[in-house]
């Protein structure tokens, strides 16, 4: 039955998204040019080295490593590009290829002896990242296995990670951030993940590695003060939990703040973990908003477009050129909004609630 | 005498020949000449041979003399056979019908300011306020002809004893006067006469709510048929709301059977200075704390432009904000946005004016009225999902912190015990009716459809059809939309299902690396859905940054009904370019819009949730609209229009359902309708049969104002506001339309004239009474005459052949 003229038909004046969209968009001033030639260049770096298996060859070990796979593929999705679609849509279904070819029957994605859990929590959050966005449909059963994977690791003592896929043990904040956002995006692909024997074992986890200054241990059992790149993972496995408003939050952006300016001057002295702790303080920053990401990320697109290599388009570092590229455009390319794992949820409030409360 | 005979001898009674004029012999069947001939030859020669060889005491003379009366007979029977017509041309002097319509409509009621001097001095002279020798108007005869009306000046016209024009087109014809509005009033016989020098009748008083000028005219012209009409002469302002009255008024000689010309008398000034409020667009409902516009339509004419004036904006009387705004002047309509932020539930009337302005025509249509309801209520929205394809992740997320939505989904394909998200966390698509109506918007993204019962799909087409529930289908390459083909969701869909593309198919398959862009169409770059910034163009800009898109869902075109709000910018449908994003109108009661695009979330890049959060959750809101804003799920009122005119009746329409969500069959239904500060009354509500759970009834507007119709069912009920306005429509425009006069004066050979000009009309009319002269035509192969003649010559033959002892 039609209702006639007199329905309702004048709603379109009204909508609160509008009135919502006063704010201003985030970040339409800070992609330059500049930096999205620079990123340019940097994903076709990656598109022209990949091995036609999918993976990429790389010095200090890391050729044919899952988690370099993994993090360049999603370097290339940052950027727009899925399974089949886009300029690198055919570098991420090689890459998507090596990754699922490399799931073992226990779950566990490893490519070669030197993988360890970093790579498999890299691979699993790839894997979450492109499930849904293909018509594939192998994606799914093994992201459940390599979900339960982690899910099976984790340390009985303390609710963390390891290298290994295994209870036993002790835990660092290093390999938990990886663990923590694969389950969350693994989570936001509707997987099961045990919220009580689980998630909150692992913030509790992360809680306790945060420090009364507001830094991370490597390990509870040495509560020494950590580092940047510590900070960040901390700060990211946060986010990554869903903890917005903690105690422990609050504390790390303050240190945050403090840490980051002597963190990203460091201008042609690029320490062992720059691009994994960047990668990390990149999405600390991002999360937090504000003044934390208009002072970081100016910054650090300054040092990363300045340190890339004009000739190839690629980073340096002792992972391989690969792994270092694939880290400069994730970072880069957060901006643009493309990952789901990167979106800022809840990112306003957490702004109000948390991050200003934090600041100095 | 002499003619009479002769009349009777031919049979034929023609009464008065005209002057001048021949009789004349004409044949209705007569022979080729050649035939005549030869028949006359052979006949003459068959009857002189047979004679000659008739034996018998005859003398050659005598047979002579009879084959020559013989010959005559044979004439005569060839002349019957020929049907002999005697015409004539007859003169009549009929009196023919001049009818003079008088509009009595409202709107002649209105005071004209005439600027003229020519126009003045005319008017004064013909409405006896100046002599005949004026040549220019006193500043007290100029007061004088602007304060009076424009019935009184036609009263005081056809009472002008210089111009007699009444009485002179009565002393030629049959004179007939009426008034009209909406329908024609016949005025008494002589009551237009002056009882008395200086008595001017007042056959025109304003009060018709609506001019119909030429219905009047069809009424008299089909009224008078059989009966000769010299002409009819319309004395208006021309304010009419038919449509092309010079096209109906070519017409009316077809209707009477003979054409006639039609004299139109316009009265009013014809160019004059007006400001006028057209209306208030505005949404009639909104939530609380939205932002709603109330977007104010002028149209001024008569000035040059550019003049301020105040525009008011009260609410339930009180002034809320002026607007000063800038007069186009050139009577186009101009939009005056007033942003408004309901901070409290209710119904407010709104009321937008402009103090009228000495030089106005009218002040009556300075202001306009608008009624907005504001509730306090969420979107409630069901967002299924095939995958976790990054639209459900983004649009999820969004939807969850909105303030205007409570979101429960679905993703089929995650865990079964895996908890479901949203603001209201639900375990399983809705298996009954009551659970689906929770919603008020469904979202289906990419969804499988083989997971849905045909009850539940049923359900959902119920929900949208009966219960004006909003859906969107958003298409995905897991499941083309082709799936739907056969199911209800088909028929809910603003496109036509037709080329489908499966996951095998190249354009699911293949890698994509050609990027598209949505095209906005003309509609939907002025759809509130795809506004996505303060102004059309500003938004245009922001659709034009867009990334693109590299998948699509290609499908066979837009239903005819469909509002295409995107299309794609080079691949075409069968009907034109391949639709993106189309709206449908009510699918029944609600709304739906198809999504072809699986990538709107690309229009992330570089600002995240601004644009493609604000594109959803409006399209959301909007197909939503009749369930977010609607009051009773389970009853719904309706009147067919807004507002009403005093007298018109008011059809009321009622959809009911019993507590199962099933179409009510009851055998009635009760309307309550409560006019503010005055009684209320019952209507009785009957069952449409249209389809079940449908009633109707109406009632007729009887008093000026707003009133509520209430509709219940158990303890559930329903309400529509109607307002019963008094002659508005006459005074939208007051300025005399001579435009439309013209047209139906040479739409039918008449002419038009000013009032001033009244006076030509005496000798356009006399001409056109005239005496009439037509050829009548009469049989006389029947007269006696010829009976006489051919029975005379039979007798003759006979005599002379007894006398000649023939045989």
């Amino acid at each position: 039955m039609r209702r006639g003229v007199y329905a309702l038909a004048g709603l379109l004046a009204l909508p609160a998204a509008l009135a919502a969209g006063t704010a201003a968009p985030l970040a339409r001033q800070e992609l330059t040019d500049e930096v999205r030639q620079c990123v340019r260049r940097g994903l076709e770096y990656l598109a022209s080295t990949q091995n036609r298996d999918g993976s990429w060859s790389s010095s200090g070990g890391m050729s044919r490593n899952v988690g370099i796979s993994a993090l360049a593929c999603m370097a290339f999705m940052a950027n727009g590009s899925q399974p089949g679609r886009g300029p690198f849509g055919e570098n991420v279904d090689r890459g998507l290829n090596f990754v699922l070819d490399h799931v073992g029957r226990d779950g566990y994605i490893a490519a070669g002896s030197n993988s360890r859990m970093y790579e498999h929590g890299f691979a699993t959050l790839f894997l979450a990242q492109a499930y849904g966005m293909t018509p594939r449909r192998d994606i799914a059963e093994k992201l459940r296995m390599a979900t339960a994977l982690i899910i099976r690791s984790q340390k009985r003592v303390d609710g963390g990670w390891r290298y290994d896929p295994s209870q036993v043990g002790a835990s660092d904040i290093s390999v938990t951030v990886c663990q923590v956002l694969a389950l969350r995006a693994a989570r936001n692909c509707g997987i099961k993940v045990p919220a009580e024997e689980c998630v909150n074992r692992a913030i509790d986890y992360v809680k306790r590695s945060c420090l009364p200054d507001g830094s991370f241990c490597y390990m509870l059992r040495h509560r020494s003060r950590g580092s940047y790149a510590l900070l960040s993972a901390g700060l990211s496995s946060l986010y990554g939990a869903g903890e917005y408003d903690c105690p422990e939050l609050k504390r790390a952006l303050r240190r945050f703040k403090e840490e980051t300016p002597r963190n990203i001057a460091r201008r042609g002295r690029i320490s062992h973990y720059y691009f994994y702790a960047h990668y990390y303080a990149s999405q600390a920053a991002y999360h937090a908003g504000g003044a934390y990401w208009d002072i970081y990320y100016p910054a650090i697109s300054k040092e990363l477009v300045e340190n890339q290599n004009a000739g190839t388009g690629s980073w340096q570092s002792n992972f391989g050129d690969a792994y270092a590229t694939a880290m400069a455009c994730l970072v880069l390319q957060l901006p643009y909004q493309y990952l789901p794992i990167f979106q800022r949820l809840g990112a306003d409030e957490v702004t109000a609630k948390g991050a200003e409360d934090a600041a100095p | 005498m002499g003619k009479s005979l002769l009349n009777w001898l031919l049979g034929i009674d023609r009464g008065e020949i005209a002057e001048g004029s021949g009789v004349r012999l004409k044949f209705a069947n007569p022979w080729p000449t050649w035939v005549i001939l030869v028949f006359a030859v052979a006949a003459v020669a068959l009857v002189f041979a047979l004679y000659k060889r008739e034996k018998g005491t005859a003398t050659r003379r005598r047979k002579l003399a009879l084959a020559t009366v013989r010959c005559l007979v044979v004439a005569l029977v060839v002349l019957v056979l020929f049907k002999p017509i005697l015409a004539v041309d007859k003169s009549e002097l009929k009196q023919a019908y001049v009818v003079v319509l008088l509009d009595d409509s409202a709107s002649m009621g209105v005071t004209d300011r005439y600027v003229d001097p020519e126009v003045q001095r005319g008017l004064a002279q013909v409405a006896g306020l100046a002599g005949g020798e004026t040549t220019e108007l006193s500043r007290e005869q100029s007061v004088q002809l602007n304060e009076r009306t424009r019935a009184e000046l036609v009263n005081r016209a056809l009472a002008n004893p210089d111009i007699h024009l009444l009485s002179r087109l009565e002393d030629r014809c049959k004179l007939l006067v009426v008034t009209f509005a909406d329908e024609v009033r016949g005025v008494e016989p002589g009551a237009w006469r002056p009882e008395r020098p200086g008595h001017v009748p007042r056959l025109v008083k304003p009060s018709g709510d609506r001019t119909r000028i030429t219905k009047a005219l069809r009424h008299y012209a089909d009224n008078l048929r059989g009966h000769r009409i010299a002409a009819m002469v319309v004395v208006s302002d021309g304010q009419t709301e038919e449509a092309d009255p010079g096209e109906q008024a070519s017409q009316l000689g077809i209707l009477h059977g003979q054409p006639f010309p039609v004299f139109t008398v316009g009265v009013g000034a014809a160019e004059s200075k007006d400001i006028k409020i057209v209306n208030i667009l505005a949404p009639e409902a909104a939530k609380k704390d939205d932002r709603v516009t109330l977007n104010v339509v002028i149209a001024s004419r008569g000035y040059e432009g550019g003049e301020q004036v105040g525009l008011k904006l009260f609410r339930d009387g009180q002034l809320m904000h002026t607007e000063p705004v800038s007069l186009r002047g050139d009577a186009k309509p101009q939009k005056v946005p007033l942003p408004y932020r309901p901070e409290s539930t209710g119904t407010f009337r709104f009321r937008a004016s402009i103090p009228a302005r000495p030089e106005e025509l009218s002040s009556e249509n300075n202001a306009a009225e608008h009624t907005l309801t504001v509730k306090e209520s969420k979107a409630k929205v069901l967002f299924v999902s095939g995958q976790p394809s990054y639209f459900y992740r983004f649009l999820k997320n969004a939807l969850l912190v909105d303030q205007s939505i409570q979101l429960s989904c679905i993703l089929q394909s995650a865990d079964p015990d895996f908890h479901q998200e949203g603001n209201v966390r639900i375990t399983h698509y809705p298996s009954t009716r009551s659970e689906l109506f929770e919603y008020d918007v469904v979202v289906f993204s990419d969804v499988d459809p083989g997971s849905f019962t045909p009850e539940q799909l049923a359900a959902l087409e119920a929900f949208v059809r009966q219960f004006g529930g909003g859906f969107i289908l958003v298409a995905g390459p897991f499941y083309p939309v082709a799936v739907w083909s056969g199911t209800p969701i088909e028929e809910l869909l603003p496109v036509r299902l037709g080329r489908m593309a499966t996951p095998g198919d190249p354009l699911a398959s293949q890698t994509l690396t050609e990027e598209f862009r949505p095209r906005l169409s003309l509609q939907g770059r002025n759809h509130g859905i795809a506004q996505l910034a303060r102004t059309v163009e500003e938004s245009q800009e922001v659709w034009e940054r867009f990334p693109g898109c590299y998948w699509y869902q290609p499908v066979a075109g837009p239903t005819p009904d469909a509002i295409v709000l995107a299309e794609h910018p080079y691949d075409q449908g069968q009907q034109g370019p391949a639709p993106l994003i189309a709206l449908g109108p009510h699918k029944g009661e609600g709304r739906t819009l198809f999504c072809a695009l699986d990538g709107t979330w690309r229009w992330r890049f570089g600002v995240g949730d601004v644009y493609f959060n604000r594109f959803w959750v409006q399209a959301i809101l909007y197909v939503g609209t009749e369930r977010i804003l609607g009051g009773s799920r389970r009853v719904r009122v309706d009147i067919d229009k807004r507002p009403y005119a005093l007298g018109e009746r008011v059809h009321v329409r009622a959809l009911c359902f019993d507590e199962a969500f099933q179409a009510s069959q009851a055998d009635a239904l009760e309307a309550r309708v409560e006019m503010q500060g005055g009684a209320s009354r019952t209507v009785g509500l009957k069952p449409s049969g249209e389809m079940d759970g449908v009633f109707e009834g109406s009632f007729e507007a009887t008093q000026p104002g707003r009133g509520t119709v209430v509709v219940s069912a158990g303890a559930e009920q329903a309400a529509a506001d109607f307002e019963v306005r008094l002659l508005e429509t006459e005074f939208e425009d007051p300025t005399m339309d001579a435009a439309s006069l013209r047209e139906v004066a040479e739409a039918t050979r008449g002419d038009f004239f000013r009032l001033h000009e009244i006076g030509e009309l005496n000798d356009r009319v006399e001409a056109a009474s005239q005496r009439i002269t037509s050829e009548v035509q009469d049989e006389v192969f029947d007269a006696p005459l010829v009976v006489a003649l051919f029975l005379g010559a039979i007798c003759t033959e006979w005599w002379f052949r007894k006398r000649g002892m023939l045989a």
